[in-house]
C-alpha cells in the first residue's frame, strides 16, 4: 500500500503498520479493512474524500461519504468472473495433477467459484462496518502525531447555531427572498448553506425544525409578507419525508402553510428507481435514503436546475445529464448583458 | 468616441503627434491640436459629440471637453471663472470626459456615472493623458510592466477596479472625480450618498420621468434615428418602450443576438418587446467563426483587459449597426449596478446565516459571490506570480471602504454604490464604449444617468428590491408599457456558450494561444494548472472552465499586444 504522506510504497505484513520512510502511521490495515471484497488503504480512503469534496472546495456529509466510498468501492462483476476462472484453472489444474481424472472437477469448482463472484460484486460495504471505519479513523487521527484533516469538511453537528453579528446597517432583512426550502433534517441546512446555495440562489433555506433557531421570526415574516414566495421543500424517501409536504399545510402544526403551493424537491422511492444508484446502497437505508448521500457536485446543478425552471428532481436530473441546456451552474459563461 | 490626449510640461510636437496616431477608433473628426501655457493637448469630436464639447479658453483658463455633456446656464468658462472647478463640474451633467488649466493648475475629469473613460500617467515631471492606453504606454519614456495587484483583481472581477489599470503607472479616472496634476491625487465631487434626504409622493412617475429626461439629455442633436441594443431583459427593454414613446416606434430599430440554433438565446423576448413595442427588430448570429479572425482586434480595442466574454458579441453588434450608417447606439446598461445586481441578494443573505466570521468576512463573502477566477489566483498564477498578491491588501483593501462607510446607512445602497462605482464605471460603460467606439459608435446608456444615480440613492429600498426581486421601480414604471412576462421574469442574463466553445470551435485557438511554451516564456500562468482547465479537469468545484479560459485568453492576447506588438 502506498503512503499517503510521502507516496512511498509499503508492503504490508512485511513492512508493518508505519512508514519506513516518513514514519507516518497508516491507519487502515486492507486484510482487516475489506470490504466489497476490496481492501481499504488510508490513501484509496483520502482520494474517496479529495474526490467528493472536489478537492476541499465542498463540506460533505458522513452520509455522502458512506454512498460515495461504497460505490467506489464494490468490485466489478467482470473482474469477479474472470478471477473465478483464475482460480477455478489453478484449483483444476491442481486436481488434475492429483487424480489425473480429466476435466470433470472444473464442472464442480467453477459454477462455485462463479456464483461466489456474483456475490462479492453485488455486496457493498454496511454502513454498520463503515460507521466502525470511519470511528476507527477519527479515532486514530486524534492520538497520531500526523495532523490529519482531511474529515475537517465533514458536516456532522449543525455549525450554524450561533446567531450571526448584528450588522451595523439597519435594513439587512428588509427586502425578503423570493424563495424558501424547507429541508427535513437539520444536516441538510448545513449541507447546503455551507456550500453557499443559498447564496447562489437567493434562497432562505430553513429545516422543518425550524433550524437555524434565529431565523424563525425572518422567515414567518417572508410567508406573510410575500404572496407570491416560492416554496420548496428537500427531504428523504422514507415516508416521513415523503408526507413533508401534508405536515406543513396541516393547520394544527406549527408551520401551518394551509393551502400554499409547495413544490416537492424531495426524493421518492420512484425517484430512487430511476436513479442510477447502486440498489444495494438504498437498501442499506432501509427506505429511508437521504437526499444528502448524493455527492454535492451531482446533486447541486439538478437542484439549481429545479429552482431555475420550476421543475421535479427527476426532470431535472434526466434534462441535465442529457441536454446541452444545461441551465443552474451550467456551462454558460458570464451573466452579463446589453443592461 | 472623441479623442482626447495630451500632456503637461515642455511642448513636444511629436510626441503629441504620436499620442493622437495612437487612436484605434473609428468615426473621428478632424484633429486639432491646442497649446496652451504647459498643457499642450490634441481633440477630435465625433458624429454625436455635443455643441458643449470642444475646447474654450480665455487669457487665464482652458476647458477641452469630450463626449455629450451638458450644462445649464452660463458657459463653461463663465462658470469655472466665478466659481472654480468645484462649481464647473456640479453645474456638468451627461457623458465626458476632460482637462482643465484653470489658476496655474491641471485638472483631468470624468463624468459623475462614469460613462466615458481617460487614462493618465504621472511621472512627477510631466503628466500624460489620453483616451487610450496605447496612447500612454506607446510613448518612448515609458516602459510597461503588469502591476501585480492588478492582476489579482482581474482574476477576482474579470476587469481592473479602481482607479489603477493592469499596467503599472497607468491611471484611469474614477467616475464622478477630478485629479488635480499638482498635488497629484484623484477627488470625487459627486457624492449622492450625501445628498439631503428629498420627499416624495410618487416615486414611479418621478423615476419615468427622470428616466425620460435623461433619454433627452442623452440623445445627441440631429438624431431622429435610434439603434438600440435588446437583449431581452428589462432594462433594455425599458428603454425600447421610452424611445418608442417618446419619438415614434418607427424611427426605433432593435438589434439582438443569438449564438445558434444549437444554444439557449433569448430571442423570444427580443421578438416580444419588439412586437409589444411597435419597433423593427434584427437579429445577428454570433459565433467562433464570426468572432476568432477579429479576437485580437477586440481585446486591442479594450485598452485594459476585460474577461467578460460579452464583449464579443458587443463588438460584433456594433459593427452590424455601424454598417447601416448609425452613429450612435442605445443600451440598457447601467440599469443592473443602479436599480439590481446578482450580488446583492447573495450579500444581504451572507448576513442570515450564522457561523465564524472573519474580520474581512463581508469582503470575501463578495469576492467569492463574483464567480470569476478568485480562487485561481492561488492554482494558476505561478509561484513567482503568487508571491506578488497580498490578497488582503490587494483584493479586499479595495472593498473596505466602501463597506465600513457611515453613509449610506442602508447595506444594500452600500452594495449598490459598489456596483456602480467599480462595476459599472470600470466594466460595464467601459465595455460598451470601446466594443462600439471600435466601429466609430457613441454609446447612449440613459439609466446610467447621474440623476438616477441620485434618484437611487433617496428611493425606499422597496422600491429597488423586494422580496427578493430586483430593480422594482423600473418594474413599476414600465408595467402596462411593457408585456407581463417581460416585467416579471427573472434576471437571465446573456449566456454567451464559451463553454461548448472552448471544447468544440475554440479548442485549437485557446490551446494555441495557452500553449506550454507560450506560458513558459512569460512565467505567469502555471502551464500545468491551465492544461487542467483546456482539459476540464481541475476537479474542483463547480468549474467554470469557458470563462476562466476566456478570462486567460483576453489577458495573454492582451499582453502579447502591449509586450510583443511586432
Amino acid at each position: 500500500m502506498k503512503c499517503p504522506e510521502c507516496n512511498h510504497y509499503h508492503k504490508r505484513g512485511k513492512d508493518g503498520m508505519k512508514c519506513l520512510r516518513c514514519e507516518r502511521r497508516f491507519i487502515f490495515d486492507p486484510k482487516k479493512h475489506a470490504n466489497g471484497g476490496k481492501g481499504l488503504t488510508d490513501a484509496y480512503f483520502i482520494k474517496c474524500i479529495e474526490k467528493l469534496s472536489r478537492n476541499g472546495t465542498y463540506f460533505f456529509t458522513e452520509d455522502e461519504l458512506y454512498c460515495f466510498m461504497a460505490q467506489q468501492t464494490r468490485p466489478g462483476m467482470a473482474g469477479c468472473i474472470i478471477g473465478a476462472f483464475i482460480i477455478t484453472a489453478i484449483i483444476t489444474g491442481g486436481l488434475h495433477l492429483m487424480m489425473a481424472l480429466g476435466i470433470w472437477p472444473a464442472f464442480f469448482v467453477l459454477p462455485i467459484l462463479v456464483l461466489m463472484a456474483v456475490k462479492i460484486s453485488n455486496s457493498v460495504l454496511s454502513r454498520k462496518k463503515w460507521a466502525k471505519y470511519l470511528r476507527h479513523w477519527q479515532q486514530m487521527t486524534d492520538n497520531n502525531a500526523h495532523k490529519d484533516n482531511h474529515l475537517s469538511a465533514m458536516l456532522t453537528t449543525p455549525q450554524l447555531l450561533e446567531k450571526p453579528s448584528q450588522a451595523n446597517e439597519p435594513d439587512i432583512y428588509d427586502y425578503g427572498a423570493a424563495k424558501l426550502l424547507i429541508c427535513e433534517h437539520d444536516i441538510q441546512v448545513d449541507w447546503l448553506v455551507k456550500n453557499g446555495f443559498h447564496a447562489e440562489n437567493g434562497i432562505v433555506i430553513i429545516s422543518e425544525n425550524f433550524y437555524p433557531q434565529y431565523l424563525t421570526e425572518q422567515v414567518q415574516e417572508l410567508i406573510k409578507n410575500n404572496p407570491d414566495l416560492d416554496i420548496y421543500t428537500l427531504h428523504n424517501s422514507g415516508s416521513n419525508g415523503e408526507s413533508m409536504i401534508g405536515r406543513l399545510q396541516n393547520p394544527l402544526n406549527n408551520w401551518g402553510l394551509g393551502s400554499l403551493k409547495i413544490v416537492d424537491l424531495g426524493l421518492s422511492s420512484e425517484h430512487l428507481l430511476k436513479a442510477k444508484l447502486n440498489k444495494k446502497i438504498i437498501e442499506q437505508y432501509n427506505g429511508d435514503f437521504p437526499v444528502h448521500g448524493i455527492a454535492y457536485h451531482q446533486f447541486h446543478p439538478v437542484l439549481n436546475h429545479c429552482l431555475l425552471h420550476g421543475v421535479t428532481f427527476t426532470a431535472a436530473y434526466a434534462t441535465l445529464y442529457s441536454s446541452i441546456d444545461s441551465g443552474g451552474s451550467s456551462g454558460f459563461g458570464v451573466s452579463g448583458d446589453f443592461g | 468616441m472623441s479623442l482626447l490626449c495630451g500632456h503637461t510640461g515642455q511642448r513636444d510636437d511629436a510626441r503629441l503627434r504620436s499620442m493622437a496616431k495612437q487612436a484605434r477608433h473609428k468615426g473621428l473628426h478632424k484633429i486639432t491640436h491646442i497649446h496652451f501655457k504647459n498643457l499642450h493637448l490634441a481633440y477630435a469630436a465625433d458624429s454625436c459629440s455635443s455643441e458643449l464639447a470642444g475646447i474654450a479658453q480665455n487669457e487665464h483658463s482652458l476647458i477641452a471637453i469630450a463626449g455629450i455633456p451638458r450644462c445649464t446656464n452660463k458657459t463653461l468658462l463663465e462658470k469655472l471663472t466665478s466659481g472654480g472647478i468645484e462649481d464647473l463640474l456640479g453645474s456638468l451633467t451627461g457623458s465626458y470626459i476632460g482637462v482643465i488649466h484653470h489658476q496655474n493648475q491641471t485638472y483631468l475629469i470624468r463624468d459623475k456615472s462614469g460613462r466615458r473613460t481617460l487614462f493618465y500617467h504621472d511621472n512627477s515631471i510631466d503628466l500624460s493623458f489620453g483616451t487610450e492606453t496605447r496612447m500612454l504606454y506607446k510613448a518612448a519614456s515609458f516602459s510597461p510592466s503588469i502591476l501585480p495587484s492588478s492582476l489579482a483583481q482581474y482574476l477576482a472581477f474579470s476587469y481592473v477596479p479602481g482607479e489603477n489599470t493592469m499596467l503599472d503607472g497607468i491611471k484611469e479616472m474614477m467616475s464622478g472625480s477630478y485629479y488635480n496634476a499638482q498635488k497629484r491625487e484623484q477627488y470625487r465631487y459627486f457624492l449622492p450618498e450625501d445628498d439631503p434626504k428629498i420627499e416624495c409622493d410618487d416615486w414611479v412617475t418621478e423615476f419615468r420621468n427622470r428616466f425620460q429626461n435623461s433619454i433627452e439629455r442623452t440623445r445627441p442633436n440631429g438624431m431622429n434615428d435610434f439603434a438600440v441594443f435588446l437583449s431581452g431583459g428589462i432594462d433594455s427593454s425599458i428603454v425600447t418602450s421610452a424611445l418608442a414613446e417618446m419619438y415614434g416606434a418607427e424611427k426605433v430599430k432593435t438589434f439582438g443576438v443569438h449564438f445558434g440554433e444549437r444554444f439557449p438565446n433569448e430571442l423570444e423576448h427580443i421578438r416580444t418587446v419588439a412586437k409589444y413595442t411597435g419597433v423593427e427588430c434584427e437579429e445577428v448570429e454570433v459565433n467562433p467563426k464570426s468572432f476568432l479572425p477579429c479576437l485580437h482586434e477586440i481585446v486591442d480595442h479594450l485598452n485594459d483587459p476585460i474577461g467578460d466574454p460579452v464583449t464579443m458579441p458587443n463588438y460584433l453588434l456594433a459593427k452590424h449597426v455601424a454598417a447601416q450608417g448609425y452613429h450612435g447606439v442605445y443600451n440598457g446598461e447601467g440599469g443592473d449596478p443602479i436599480f439590481g445586481g446578482p450580488k446583492n441578494m447573495t450579500m444581504l443573505l451572507h448576513h442570515w446565516y450564522g457561523s465564524k466570521q472573519s474580520e474581512n468576512h463581508r469582503e470575501k463573502a463578495y469576492l467569492a459571490s463574483y464567480r470569476r477566477s478568485y480562487e485561481e489566483i492561488n492554482h494558476v498564477l505561478t509561484p513567482e506570480w503568487q508571491r506578488k498578491i497580498n490578497a488582503e491588501q490587494d483584493l479586499e483593501a479595495i472593498l473596505s471602504p466602501m463597506f465600513r462607510t457611515a453613509q449610506p446607512e442602508s447595506f444594500l445602497k452600500k452594495l449598490l454604490i459598489i456596483n456602480m462605482r467599480q462595476k459599472g464605471a470600470h466594466l460595464i460603460l467601459p465595455k460598451v464604449e470601446r466594443m462600439l467606439g471600435a466601429h466609430g459608435l457613441t454609446p447612449l446608456s440613459p439609466l446610467f444617468d447621474e440623476s438616477l444615480i441620485q434618484l437611487c440613492m433617496q428611493l425606499p429600498g422597496e422600491h429597488i428590491l423586494k422580496n427578493g426581486i430586483e430593480k422594482i421601480i423600473l418594474k413599476q414604471a414600465y408595467r402596462g408599457r411593457l408585456p407581463d412576462s417581460i416585467i416579471d421574469r427573472p434576471k437571465s442574463g446573456m449566456r454567451v456558450p464559451v463553454h461548448f466553445w472552448m471544447k468544440g470551435e475554440m479548442k485549437r485557438y485557446v490551446r494555441k494561444v495557452l500553449s506550454k511554451k507560450n506560458l513558459d516564456t512569460t512565467g505567469i500562468f502555471d502551464p500545468k494548472r491551465v492544461k487542467q482547465l483546456l482539459n476540464y479537469e481541475t476537479n474542483e468545484g463547480p468549474g467554470r472552465y469557458g470563462l476562466k479560459l476566456w478570462m486567460l485568453l483576453t489577458f495573454e492576447l492582451w499582453r502579447e499586444k502591449v509586450f510583443e506588438p511586432d
